[in-house]
């Protein structure tokens, strides 16, 4: 029997009453136009999405399959659902409608978002940006106290204390969210992992699992998938074991349209190809800089100070890997940005003064040259992208803006139409200048912070003047470029200077990673599924640590740091045959049919 | 609905001061206040659509459209309490042709004067949410001298008033009783809604129950086994903790699921309106056709469309007709009896005496009692003395 809750007649009542009592009356007007309102309120149907109206201007694309998915997911599956769309069709986008719906109409207060940890920030943004909904990012616990909207990163929550025997964070289970979300849910594949146990126990009245691959070598990962969104939809472990597996091939369904029947109860799963989407090609430009004599003595010597001549006033060494990982990305970007910390180090009474003696000689080496290798590669590759196309829009990203300031230094003699786009813009300062850029210039330089979630589609060449050394902030300014609407094949220029480690970095993070042929967000989830795409002990993203560790290690030795740069390549290799494996199996089991992997 | 979605959006704006001009298939909106651009969350001017294939160009003002949302949310804490007058106007003359036959009379003069009345309106407002569903009712309870009425406003107008001298003393039980009402007319919707949603609940139930049993049955199979030696592997009294544990999961998942499909139910107050309403006394002056003149008082509720005729001075039934005594009295057909000399209306108390000489019953217009002989006799049998004063009757003259 279903339970009614009557919560009518209120205090709210009297407040009305008393009102009245105190004879403070309104217009008749007012009070028939708030009658006339609720009643030409459409109530009963979830036919369209109230929500649409409200975000459409911050949406560059309307597409279809989008709204229509959110509504899907709350008419016909009551917000419960296995969102399982390929790579690149928004999934986030969905999930943002179906919470943004809930919240309008009033169905939900309590919202819980999951998500591997390199995508928490990405989530709030998009969700921020887009939907005009601001999460809480859960850190401590004590942040889950009044906290309605929430984000959190599964990996972060998950721990459980063995001692009290209890999770780290079960206070979020406390709370009776009235929608679960957890993002790349095929790492819930496991039923004896604190994960899966730790999502099991969330009470949730709407329950979203997002995946592209819900399994990857078993479909009992498949059936535990679904045993955490309904229990028994799939019957009994046994039950399905019999039902559906083959013997001898666990990937395989036995009864596979009776399974895709099933699955259709509580899935969602679109391919590209349905919704008319295409994404287009990365094409990795790697451009050699061939250093002069001068500029690579200078370049050892800067590796040489930070390696082995970096010592503080008292004699001590220093390697403190924060300040490394501070000064290092700043001296190998640019020989201005280069100057500007060696000048710091000169004139520190924090540092030695054999060391500050280094970087005052260093300055004036620099100061002697007269060629900048990396900047007349620059302009050669400039030269050649107008060349080729009269027209081209090219996004330049450097790390730093003093760099960004001495790049727009050297081209000023080129009379180049140039934007600039840093960090600290206001809202209405950013739209001038990317209208600028779409309609007259040629080059917008712009650094992270200034680009943050930014839609450059008009735009098909992108050169990499430094790269960071954490994929995933490589894999954000490609992003720029490669979303829904880009309708050409992608530039991905990246700036190596030969023989030295960022020779490998390059190669690893544009030629192994970021442009080989993987849609956008394919990388954070091979990246998650490795545990990879975390923040490391110092605080950093991991790879980006592992690379520093190994430079600072490697003790100017190239070799061995070439060797720490092959292992890295190896494991993401193996995370990405894994992935493609999962994305076969799943495509084969759910979609019917064998794609070709990657 | 397009059109009332239009009357809806341009009453709105008005209420808030904005300037408005239409525009073909929409209306443009400035000087919007501050506080309503901030609420909606987006800066004027709007263009407000009202089709959906216009929604790209404007704000779209439509029943599932956010921009109705918002005003609907914007005018939720306004016009709780209302003070109304129901304007009526009464045409005096019609109003008595209407009402009032006359047999042997004209009207002389007619008057009407108004005094007042105040009934309560409660508006209520009953949403049901369930699932993913929400429904809102809006239901208007009329309460008047404590009775719930069904009045005909179409005859009204409407106005804002400012008298002040109403008496609330019985607000709150009216609110009682309009309560009362309003839970027994939204019954049957809410048995129609619990009704759906445990056929849904129902399956759902079904869906853990049968997986949890067989989850029981798969382990009893297993003990079964043990018991005939055919499983060593598996632990009994472990397999009966995971029964006793399973058990339990079902009774969690029933109830999450119970949960889950129940019908939440509101019925809230969202106006209440004082409705001062018009009572007219209306004064008509008779004469009869004799000259007896009479003033009689009718009252008269436009409200109830209630006319409180005039009653018969004798049996105090009420009159359909007018019929005015040449005794000044007002009386019915039965009441009334003509007079066997004038042949004019009188009534019982008129016609009590006869004419000493003739015996019939006349009126006292006809007839004089003579100050000798103490007699009442028909006038034609009476002379006047010489001061005209009295009435002697022949036979003592």
């Amino acid at each position: 029997m279903a339970i009614i809750i009557d919560e009518s007649f209120s205090d709210d009542d009297s407040l009305v009453l008393e009102k009245v009592e105190q004879k403070k009356f309104g217009s008749i007007d007012v009070a028939n136009l708030k009658v006339d309102a609720i009643k030409l309120e459409k109530n009963t149907e979830l036919n369209g999405l109230v929500s649409y109206d409200l975000v459409k201007d911050n949406l560059t694309y309307k597409l279809p399959h989008q709204t229509d998915g959110a509504l899907h997911i709350l008419r016909e599956m009551n917000g419960s659902a296995l969102l399982a769309d390929e790579v690149g069709l928004g999934k986030t986008i969905t999930t943002g409608f179906v919470i943004k719906e809930c919240l309008v109409r009033g169905f939900v207060s309590k919202v819980l978002i999951l998500t591997p940890p390199s995508l928490v920030d990405q989530w709030v943004a998009e969700l921020n940006e887009k939907f005009n909904m601001s999460f809480k990012i859960i850190e401590t616990e004590s942040d889950w106290d009044n906290c309605d909207l929430a984000i959190a990163s599964i990996d972060k929550v998950k721990i459980y204390d063995k001692k009290n025997a209890k999770f780290k964070h079960s206070k979020a289970h406390e709370i009776a969210w009235d929608l679960l979300i957890v993002d790349e849910a095929h790492k819930l594949k496991q039923r004896n992992t604190t994960r899966w146990k730790f999502v099991d126990r969330m009470q949730k009245k709407r329950f979203l699992l997002l995946t592209a691959t819900p399994f990857q070598n078993d479909l009992i990962e498949l059936y535990n998938l679904l045993h955490l969104l309904r229990r028994g939809h799939l019957g009994t472990i046994q039950e399905f074991r019999e039902k559906f597996l083959f013997r001898g091939n666990k990937r395989k369904p036995l009864n596979p349209l009776e399974l895709r029947r099933r699955l259709q109860e509580v899935m969602i799963r679109r391919r590209r190809e349905e919704t008319g989407i295409n994404y287009m090609k990365r094409i990795p430009k790697i451009e050699v800089v061939h250093l002069t004599a001068e500029e690579k003595k200078i370049y050892d010597s800067i590796c040489d100070l930070l390696k082995t001549k970096y010592f503080a006033a008292n004699g001590d060494e220093l390697r403190g890997k924060l300040i490394i990982y501070a000064i290092l990305p700043k001296v190998t970007s640019s020989s201005r940005s280069a100057v500007e910390s060696l000048t710091k180090i000169a004139e520190s009474d924090k540092y030695h003064s054999e060391t500050r003696q280094i970087a005052q000689d260093i300055i004036e080496a620099y100061s002697k040259l007269t060629k900048d290798s990396k900047i007349e590669k620059l302009i050669e590759i400039i030269d050649k992208v107008l060349k080729n196309d009269p027209d081209a829009k090219i996004l330049l990203y450097t790390k730093h803006p003093t760099t960004s300031k001495y790049i727009i230094e050297k081209l000023s003699p080129y009379n180049l139409k140039i934007v600039e786009f840093t960090g600290g813009l206001s809202r209405e300062e950013k739209t001038e200048k990317i209208a600028r850029f779409k309609k007259d210039a040629q080059i917008m330089i712009s650094t992270e912070t200034g680009a943050e979630g930014l839609n450059f589609q008009f735009c098909n060449v992108l050169i990499n003047y430094d790269l960071p050394w954490n994929p995933m902030s490589v894999e954000q300014r490609i992003g720029r470029l490669d979303r829904i609407g880009q309708t050409r094949d992608m530039q991905i220029y990246s700036l190596a200077t030969k023989d030295t480690m960022e020779e490998h970095v390059v190669d690893l993070i544009i030629n192994k990673m970021c442009c080989i042929g993987l849609v956008i967000g394919e990388l954070p989830t091979i990246l998650f599924n490795l545990g990879l795409d975390g923040e490391g002990k110092a605080g950093i993203a991991k790879i980006e640590e592992m690379l520093m560790d190994s430079f600072i290690d490697s003790k100017n030795n190239l070799e061995l740091f070439a060797q720490d740069v092959k292992d890295i390549s190896k494991m993401i290799q193996k995370g990405i045959d894994e992935y493609n494996d999962s994305k076969l199996a799943s495509q084969e089991a759910l979609d019917g049919q064998p794609v070709e992997a990657i | 609905m397009d059109n009332q979605l239009k009357q809806f959006s341009l009453q709105f704006f008005k209420e808030l001061g904005a300037k408005i001009s239409e525009s073909g298939d929409y209306l443009d909106v400035s000087d919007v206040p501050a506080k309503f651009q901030k609420f909606y969350g987006k800066n004027e001017p709007y263009k407000i659509v009202f089709d959906k294939n216009l929604s790209s160009v404007g704000e779209l003002v439509a029943p599932e459209s956010y921009m109705l949302k918002m005003m609907k949310a914007y005018l939720d804490n306004s016009g709780d309490a209302v003070l109304t007058s129901l304007n009526y106007k009464l045409h005096v003359d019609s109003f008595v042709k209407e009402n009032l036959k006359m047999l042997n009379c004209t009207v002389v003069k007619a008057t009407a004067e108004a005094s007042h009345n105040f009934m309560f309106k409660f508006t209520f407002q009953t949403t049901y949410k369930y699932l993913n569903e929400e429904e809102k009712l809006i239901n208007e309870v009329f309460v008047d001298e404590g009775l719930v009425v069904n009045p005909d406003l179409s005859k009204f107008t409407v106005s804002n008033t400012n008298k002040k001298d109403i008496d609330i003393t019985e607000l709150r039980d009216y609110y009682s009783t309009a309560k009362e009402n309003i839970k027994s007319s939204i019954n049957s919707k809410t048995n129609r809604i619990a009704a759906e949603l445990d056929l849904r609940l129902s399956k759902e139930i079904e869906r853990v129950s049968s997986y949890h049993n067989q989850q029981i049955k798969e382990i009893d199979e297993q003990l079964t086994r043990i018991n005939s030696g055919s499983l060593k592997s598996k632990d009994p009294i472990e397999l009966e903790r995971q029964k006793i544990q399973i058990a339990n999961e079902k009774e969690l998942f029933i109830q999450n699921e119970q949960k889950k499909h129940a019908l939440r139910l509101n019925t809230k107050l969202i106006t209440t309106a004082i409705i001062d309403y018009p009572i007219y006394s209306v004064e008509v002056f008779f004469k009869s056709n004799s000259g007896v003149t009479r003033l009689v008082l009718v009252k008269f509720d436009p409200l109830k469309n209630k006319v409180d005729l005039p009653i018969c001075d004798l049996c105090k039934s009420s009159l359909s007709e007018i019929i005015l005594c040449n005794g000044n009295h007002l009386v019915c057909r039965n009441c009334g009896t003509r007079c066997e000399d004038c042949n004019e209306i009188s009534c019982e108390t008129c016609l009590r005496h006869q004419c000493a000489v003739t015996k019939r019953r006349i009126c006292k217009q006809c007839g004089r009692v003579c100050i000798k002989c103490k007699q009442f006799k028909n006038k034609r049998f009476m002379d006047a003395d010489s001061v005209g004063r009295s009435f002697v009757c022949k036979n003592c003259y």
